[in-house]
């Protein structure tokens, strides 16, 4: 499928107004369809909420909720700066930053044309991040659809989980 | 469309059956509940869709499909379709049971033996020659490309093992099983030379599945054959109830995916959903008189756990599992002839994201296990939609016995070996068994069901009684029996 470039408008379809509806492969083809940000074009907090991801449809429907529920309370929100970010966390009394990340646009790992790359592999990353690829596009502005990736060993990547981001209130 | 044969479950006994039906040229569908995992074999046949094996951080969702209780809802408490193991949690005894493409060849160690007693087949039909099933066992050894479990195989070994005892109350039982294993320097079957698959390297290859397919899994040894003959699988597809239609049968099944409710018709119905979910199917069949199924009045008499007893074992030396075979092999007790006694390390286990300290405990421990023959009396029955059992293991003579064998292992080594105080079973046999007529067993010495004619059961509720060894080669070599059988019959039903 063809990608957007970036001067094109943000989607070329109407959005869906609950992106936690959408299963994994209509998350697919929607993030086919959005254009990428520009590299400097997030810059602030971006409050996040996971989606769906590798396997998720399979889990028993009381399960899924309660998931989200506790990815929501783990993971806060992504922080942008100019080529860098940072991922926002619980913590008691304000969120804790961890796990730092470079940004740059790059061909999506997965085809599809360009996407904003999140690159954790950082020399101050534990080790198992360090094999952690994100990906954004923009659904609208100020929201952002984005899937994390894992790279495989042997080359390639394969899709971990979905998330939104959205400035100033939670995504999804 | 009305199929030849409608086959539920595609572990040894579905896949077994399907592959021998089609092969004939019957027309057969195979139902499976869960998905296919994800193996090098499974890969290199071209299947897409698949589900990792409970491995690493990313198989751990996957490593449990729900769990049955009697304080749950009766359809027990689901996790995860995909998921490989249930737990049936009954009163006095557990039962893991496994879902997927393959079934339970996914999880068993891979030791293939034959039932512990001499005559077993015929125990309970005068009129079924045990040599009639026993001369499957050859074939299906052949299928699985099962090596020998020899003394080089690996230097921790159960010769090994044993040797550091220093004690004579302790022997290597001169009948090893055989093993469903690819030894390192083992030359595979040239006829399956588009399946790949590697060698064992000691590691896992044990009930957290193969990945790279050294274990022998019948999803790529049968039931891709069967495919390629013609049969057809529907994955993530549950049977919920079997009803009589104008002759033959019609299986309610349910998607899993969608939701969606289907009504398949067949000539006749191979069930072979594993021995819990096979009984329930059965059950809950005639349990409705809609159905038109005949009374099956034995039904649930005869259920037996192997008695399965597991130990933790320190042994008096470096028992590193990271540098052993899962299964080290059978050894047995000069006193005490009777449980079929199986060593095995946690080889593999390193596969499952656990804490360091739980992975130093287990790395330092051996496995052993006490099966044997107990004496069949449990009775599973059917209510509120649920499968209940009492099992009482404290009646049983076979479980004192294993018990001791443990206590003289603990004093021959000088380091106990701790097993739980009841048993959690991974061979519940019996529920639908053999017997002479319908008010002894629910099928005949053909595997179809009294009164039900056309409908056969193929899995372990079918086994006359406990095989008191692992029960992998009995309960294939009967669905080799049976369907051998069904496919020289002529398919019109």
């Amino acid at each position: 499928m063809s990608t957007p470039s970036r001067s094109q408008p943000t989607a070329a379809a109407p959005l869906p107004t609950k992106l936690r509806s959408l299963s994994a492969p209509a998350l697919d083809e929607l993030f086919d369809r959005l254009p990428a940000p520009g590299a400097d074009e997030l810059r602030g907090d971006y409050p996040g909420s996971v989606l769906t991801g590798a396997g998720f449809e399979a889990l028993a429907p009381w399960l899924r909720p309660l998931l989200r529920a506790f990815a929501a309370w783990l993971w806060r929100a992504k922080s942008f700066a100019p080529g860098q970010g940072i991922n926002l966390w619980w913590s008691p009394l304000r969120p804790l930053r961890r796990l730092p990340y470079r940004c740059y646009l790059q061909a999506s790992a997965l085809g599809g044309g360009e996407v904003l790359v999140l690159d954790y592999d950082l020399a101050g990353n534990p080790a198992p991040a360090r094999r952690v690829r994100g990906e954004l596009r923009r659904l609208a502005p100020d929201h952002y659809l984005g899937r994390m990736l894992l790279r495989r060993r042997g080359g390639g990547a394969r899709l971990v989980t979905y998330f939104s981001l959205r400035r100033g209130q939670a995504g999804g | 469309m009305r199929y030849d044969f409608i086959v539920i479950g595609s572990g040894f006994g579905g896949s077994i059956a399907a592959f021998q039906l089609a092969r004939a040229g019957a027309r057969v569908l195979v139902l499976e509940r869960g998905p296919w995992r994800d193996s090098l074999p499974v890969r290199s046949l071209g299947i897409a869709e698949r589900a990792p094996l409970p491995q690493g951080w990313r198989g751990l969702p996957y490593a449990l499909r729900g769990v049955h209780h009697r304080l749950l809802p009766a359809a027990g408490l689901r996790l995860n379709r995909e998921g490989m193991y249930e737990l049936f949690r009954f009163a006095g005894i557990d039962a893991l049971c496994t879902s997927g493409v393959g079934g339970g060849s996914h999880a068993y160690a891979g030791l293939l033996a034959p039932p512990a007693a001499a005559a077993y087949w015929q125990q309970r039909h005068p009129q079924l020659d045990s040599r009639q099933v026993e001369r499957h066992y050859p074939q299906v050894l052949a299928d699985l490309e099962a090596s020998e479990l020899r003394r080089d195989i690996h230097p921790n070994n159960i010769w090994s093992r044993l040797a550091a005892l220093n004690t004579e109350a302790f022997q290597v039982a001169d009948q090893q099983p055989r093993l469903g294993l690819r030894l390192p320097g083992q030359v595979g079957n040239p006829a399956r030379a588009a399946v790949e698959r590697r060698a064992t390297e000691f590691r896992g290859d044990s009930f957290l599945g193969s990945p790279g397919g050294a274990k022998a899994t019948v999803d790529w040894v049968y039931l891709a054959p069967a495919l390629q003959a013609g049969a057809q699988l529907r994955t993530l597809c549950e049977a919920v109830r079997i009803s009589q239609d104008a002759g033959g049968y019609r299986v309610a099944v349910r998607d899993l995916r969608s939701g969606v409710a289907e009504q398949l018709r067949a000539a006749r119905v191979v069930l072979a959903a594993g021995t819990l979910n096979s009984l329930r199917l059965l059950f809950r069949s005639a349990a409705e008189p809609s159905t038109g199924l005949a009374p099956m009045p034995s039904l649930g008499q005869g259920f037996s756990g192997n008695t399965d007893l597991v130990g933790f074992w320190r042994p008096p030396i470096a028992a590193s599992s990271l540098d052993a075979p899962a299964s080290l092999g059978r050894f047995s007790h000069l006193k005490q002839a009777a449980p079929y006694l199986v060593l095995g390390s946690f080889a593999g286990m390193d596969a499952l994201p656990l804490p360091a300290p739980l992975r130093r405990w287990l790395d330092q421990r051996l496995l052993v296990i006490g099966m044997a023959a107990d004496s069949g009396r449990a009775r599973v029955e059917y209510a509120d939609g649920r499968l209940r059992l009492r099992y009482r293991a404290e009646d049983e003579t076979v479980f004192r016995e294993v018990r001791a064998v443990f206590k003289a292992l603990a004093l021959a080594s000088g380091s106990p070996v701790r097993a739980r105080r009841g048993p959690v079973t991974v061979h519940p046999s019996g529920g639908a068994r053999l017997g002479r007529d319908a008010s002894e067993g629910v099928v005949d010495q053909h595997g179809e069901v009294y009164g039900n004619p056309g409908l056969y059961i193929a899995d372990g509720s079918a086994l006359p009684a406990a095989p008191g060894a692992p029960p992998t080669l009995a309960i294939a070599a009967w669905a080799h029996y049976l369907s051998s059988r069904l496919a020289g019959s002529g398919h019109s039903g």
